[in-house]
């Protein structure tokens, strides 16, 4: 797996990346060959009140953090799917790292040059290289331009067609009738023709046969009395001299039409390679459907004959039977010229057809990458499982299905969660050590928490709901924020934990209410943030630590001294190699890797037992 | 619009379902633009049940939501409902009008579409409502979300309080009465009954905080939080049919589940017919009984989910089905539909299968209108198509290009298509 990264140390996704560019600038790509894009560490904040009045003001800015810290690798020729949800951050990934967007932090190689730090010449060769299709065919096409120039733009601005000095000229003649002919080319009629393999061959029929006669059907070049000399396609853009010297002709090809013409050409040439036809040019963009306009898109993506692509949500403005015919175009053109593509998509089903590898997003961060294969047939991240989860299969048996579905919606990059992003939806959050609460209820005892430290709870609301507004009846305050909070199912040591918050908070204070809580039930995932580790296949999620402490160099570690493997013990149930092991040294309640956290697919049975661990841990845990 | 009493029909409800709740038949909706007529629905029959969730799927530009507002009689000029019947079972409403008119009323059965202008709006709410795709664009941006939802907790308050035959309760709500409640502060259109009925209903669908998001501005709720807020609102009047336009359309696949499960909860919970039109097969797979497929303002193929999921018999649905990735055992290349959805201008259809032109499968007997034929697969298995009723004909094909030489569209096979078609393509992101 080339996502490995042997020269750049193992925690370089993690840690050294976050500190941005100066790491990476100074060392060259490590190892890799076949990366053609390296991501590092790449952040885009967005920030509000940060205007001129603001600072004077002395407001903080808030700063949104569209993208924050994201590492990818693109190798040569191969699709790389980033997936996620709308406002991940997936869009403004693929655009800052064609530097589209300025990158607030982090690095972009391409090709082993820094593209971040590049300057306009540089970005402007770059440009070149690297293209983009954008989502909504309608918006990314000047209105008021022909298809023609719409392809042709690119062209104009960098000056093309120019001549190629790598590329080599040669001739392929053909000679009918009796006759010497020497055929020259001139060094850059390779703007004119196709070259292949880094040869532009020019296909040359002289037609000596009727040296003499009157002119020639298919309109090539007559020298008078002298051969016909024809070019087949490319008779509109090439020209011959011919020179008659004994016993037969000096032939010299040279370009014969303007860099308009040529480029006019070129875009008639795109125009048929992505299936409209040539003679559509100089029609007018609201003249073609949405396929087709994103034929169009991907046409002058082409026409400066890129490397790298990033396709940002090609197909999903497109119906299904259209869509299907972009992606197999896609597919042609990707192993027709090499190309390497960046593909940004929130379609999973697409994503699994046309990616090698796929990196998914949740709130500006990338949680887990591995091939398409790995992926989807073995998701780890919890948000990737939910994902798949969700997709509605075009199948019978998908009729009635039920998915369980992530709790609320995505939470504002403004003020993103502590930890992990994912926790205020995930359906695995890992309570601490000692600590056995079925899934539902630790949610509970969480989302009451986050409101909370959030200072919106509103103690009034509830007095007011109780009915009694001299704050007096704590019991029904008590009642109703149980209700409220769905905290009713809480036993044991939990329960008196919940029982003595609620105490306080109905005597009106929420922050040392708060304390008490977070005491217990702080989880791992709110307070460490979790990495995504250097290995094939990597998820950033603490349910993988114990794995990987278990795999990890450090044999001798004790699990529970560890106080994140503590917590990750919990949800070892379904992962541990070697649950013996770890259970011998978890204390008393959670011996039983079964008694964990449930992960997802064994819930009520789970639930069940998990009431009984508290219980029995009441005593082992009390404080 | 009056119907033209020359026009008449055989009176009497069409055969079907002892269980049909709405039985839609040959409804035709015409756009007269300025390119020409459009026929954007063409003869479409179809059935609902009872608390069945009836599916219609179909690309964009093929007539599916033009359906759903000729259903709930919503089409706006230049569109105008031309021909059809929709009957819908409602015994008190079939009693009231048996005498009046009696040519729309068959048993318990009724045409809407005979009945007059107020009543058909008074059906709007309480027996048919819908939810559009776009919720942003949906929702008043200027009026509280609990305000628009209390508006139509209102409509349906007043419509049982008035009943129906003191025609449509918005009528009690004229010119004077507005004129004051605007001059007069603290008087509006929603009472506070309607506002804490709003507030149940934000629960009921799953928004946190309903009293407090009550009072937020559209702009204020995020996507899937507006789509909960729009079935609210459609759920107010308590409808007999649920038509819900591409409910998710515009959202993330996680949210849309969450959509999802609470279309189908709340529909089982409230024994409602739904009608739910998508392009998406998953969204059809996962929630309808039945499906209609539509191609070019036509019902093409019908019948059981597995009818038309696994023995389709019209190559359309057929190439619907092999254009979708397979996400569990993705296939290397994908079959598409090649050519594009045609512009349904009534000068450029001609008389013959709509599809012929994209066909894999076309022959010379496709050049003639196709009525409906049955299938096999279960009883309601039926489709627009000659390979029900024979085998594909090697020898019977058109040959390659045959449609290219056809005058009109000639090197542009459906570049012409009409801009109307392309405003409705998904804005999923």
């Amino acid at each position: 797996m080339t996502e490995t990264d042997p020269g750049a140390g193992s925690d370089l996704r993690g840690t050294d990346a976050r500190d941005g560019d100066g790491a990476d600038a100074s060392a060259p790509p490590a190892g890799d060959d076949d990366a053609l894009v390296e991501v590092r560490g790449l952040r885009k904040y967005y920030y509000e009140d940060d205007t001129l009045i603001d600072r004077l003001l002395r407001r903080e800015p808030t700063s949104i953090q569209a993208v924050d810290g994201v590492d990818l690798d693109i190798e040569r020729g191969e699709t790389l799917g980033l997936v996620g949800e709308s406002g991940c951050g997936k869009s403004t990934t693929g655009e800052t790292l064609l530097r589209l967007r300025d990158a607030t932090d982090g690095s972009v190689r391409f090709d082993g040059e820094d593209v971040l730090s590049m300057g306009s010449s540089e970005l402007r060769r770059f440009r070149k290289r690297a293209q983009i299709v954008f989502q909504d065919p309608f918006s990314s096409l000047d209105p008021r331009m022909t298809v023609g120039d719409v392809i042709a733009e690119g062209l104009k601005i960098h000056d093309l067609p120019a001549a190629d000095p790598d590329v080599a000229v040669e001739a392929d003649v053909t000679v009918d009738g009796d006759a010497d002919v020497e055929v020259t080319v001139d060094d850059d009629v390779d703007t004119a023709v196709e070259s292949e393999g880094g040869v532009a061959r020019v296909p040359v029929r002289v037609d000596a046969t009727g040296a003499g006669a009157t002119g020639s059907a298919d309109g090539g070049t007559r020298a008078d009395g002298g051969p016909t000399v024809s070019f087949g396609r490319y008779d509109d853009v090439l020209a011959a001299e011919v020179t008659p010297r004994d016993g037969g002709y000096d032939v010299h090809v040279s370009v014969g039409a303007s860099k308009r013409t040529l480029r006019r050409e070129r875009a008639r040439t795109l125009l048929e390679r992505v299936g409209l036809s040539a003679g559509q040019i100089d029609r007018y963009p609201h003249e073609f459907s949405g396929g087709q306009r994103q034929r169009v898109g991907i046409a002058r993506a082409l026409a400066l004959d890129p490397e790298f692509i990033v396709l940002d949500e090609p197909v999903s403005a497109l119906d299904v039977s259209v869509q299907a015919q972009i992606l197999n175009l896609l597919d042609d053109l990707q192993s027709e010229y090499g190309l390497t593509y960046l593909f940004i998509a929130h379609d999973l089903s697409v994503v699994r057809h046309i990616c090698d590898r796929v990196a998914v997003m949740y709130l500006g961060e990338v949680v887990e990458t591995g091939t398409t294969e790995e992926l989807f047939e073995s998701p780890k991240h919890p948000y990737t499982e939910a994902l798949l989860e969700s997709v509605p299969r075009a199948d019978t048996s998908e009729q009635g299905r039920r998915v369980e579905t992530l709790s609320g919606d995505v939470p504002s990059p403004r003020d993103p969660p502590s930890g992990c992003r994912f926790r205020t939806r995930c359906p695995e959050v890992i309570p601490p050590a000692g600590v056995a609460v079925d899934q539902s209820t630790y949610r509970s005892v969480m989302d009451l928490r986050d409101r909370l430290r959030r200072g919106d709870f509103g103690t009034g609301v509830v007095w007011e709901a109780v009915g009694d507004p001299d704050r007096e009846d704590t019991e029904a305050f008590k009642r109703e924020v149980r209700a409220e909070f769905g905290l009713d199912g809480l036993t044991g040591a939990n329960g008196d934990t919940v029982e003595d918050a609620l105490e306080v908070l109905a005597n009106g204070r929420e922050r040392e209410a708060a304390e008490r809580l977070t005491e217990r039930f702080e989880s791992v995932c709110e307070t460490e943030e979790p990495v995504l580790p250097d290995e094939p296949h990597p998820a950033a999620c603490h349910l993988y630590d114990d794995e990987r402490a278990a795999a990890g160099v450090d044999d001798d570690a004790d699990p529970v001294t560890d106080p994140e493997f503590g917590g990750a013990g919990m949800a070892a149930g379904m992962e541990t190699p070697d649950p013996e092991a770890a259970g011998g040294e978890l204390p008393d309640g959670v011996s039983d890797p079964e008694h964990g956290v449930s992960d997802g697919d064994s819930s009520d049975a789970d639930d069940a037992d998990d009431h009984d661990a508290s219980e029995d841990d009441r005593d082992g845990s009390e404080p | 619009m009056s119907r033209d009493p020359t026009d008449a029909e055989p009176a009497g409800a069409p055969a079907g379902s002892p269980d049909d709740v709405l039985r839609v038949r040959n409804l035709t909706t015409r756009f007269f633009t300025e390119e020409g007529q459009v026929n954007a629905v063409e003869g479409v029959d179809f059935d609902v049940r009872d608390g069945e969730v009836f599916g219609i799927v179909g690309e964009s530009g093929s007539g599916k939501s033009v359906t759903a507002l000729s259903v709930i009689d919503l089409v706006e000029s230049p569109g105008r409902i031309t021909d059809g019947e929709v009957w819908y079972r409602e015994p008190d409403l079939a009693a009231e009008f048996e005498d009046d008119v009696p040519a729309a009323v068959d048993g318990e059965f009724v045409d809407v579409r005979r009945l007059p202008e107020g009543v058909r709006r008074s059906l709007r709410g309480p027996s048919f409502s819908m939810i559009f795709q776009d919720p942003m664009s949906s929702l008043n941006p200027s009026v509280t979300v609990g305000e628009q939802i209390a508006e139509a907790v209102e409509v349906q308050r007043r419509a049982s309080a008035n009943p129906r035959r003191t025609r449509s309760r918005t009528q009690g709500y004229g010119l004077g009465r507005l004129l004051v409640d605007t001059l007069v502060p603290g008087r509006g259109y929603t009472s506070e009954a309607s506002e804490a009925r709003a507030v149940e209903l934000l629960e009921q669908v799953g928004i946190p905080d309903p009293a407090e998001r009550a009072d937020e501005y559209p702009h204020q709720f995020s996507g899937g939080m507006l789509q909960r807020a729009m079935v609210a609102q459609a759920l107010a009047g308590e409808p007999d049919v649920l038509i819900a336009d591409e409910p998710t359309t515009a959202l993330d696949v996680t949210i849309q589940a969450q959509i999802l499960n609470l279309l189908r909860d709340l529909q089982a919970e409230q024994d409602t017919s739904v009608v739910m039109i998508t392009h998406d097969l998953g969204v059809i797979a996962r929630m309808c009984q039945r499906v209609g497929v539509m191609y070019a303002g036509q019902v093409v193929e019908r019948g059981t989910l597995a009818d038309v999921f696994d023995d389709p018999v019209h190559p359309y649905t057929e190439g619907l089905l092999g254009s979708i990735p397979d996400m569990d055992e993705p296939a290397s290349r994908l079959e598409p539909i090649e050519g594009n959805v045609p512009s349904l201008l009534d000068s450029e259809m001609g008389e013959r299968c709509y599809f012929a032109d994209r066909c894999p499968k076309a022959m010379e007997d496709c050049l003639r209108p196709i009525p409906m034929y049955d299938a096999e697969g279960s009883d309601e298995h039926e489709t627009r198509c000659v390979l029900a009723v024979e085998e594909y004909d090697e020898a019977a094909a058109l040959p390659d290009g045959y449609f290219e030489s056809e005058p009109d569209s000639a090197s542009e096979s459906g570049s012409a298509d009409d801009p109307a078609a392309g405003e409705e393509v998904s804005t999923g992101d």
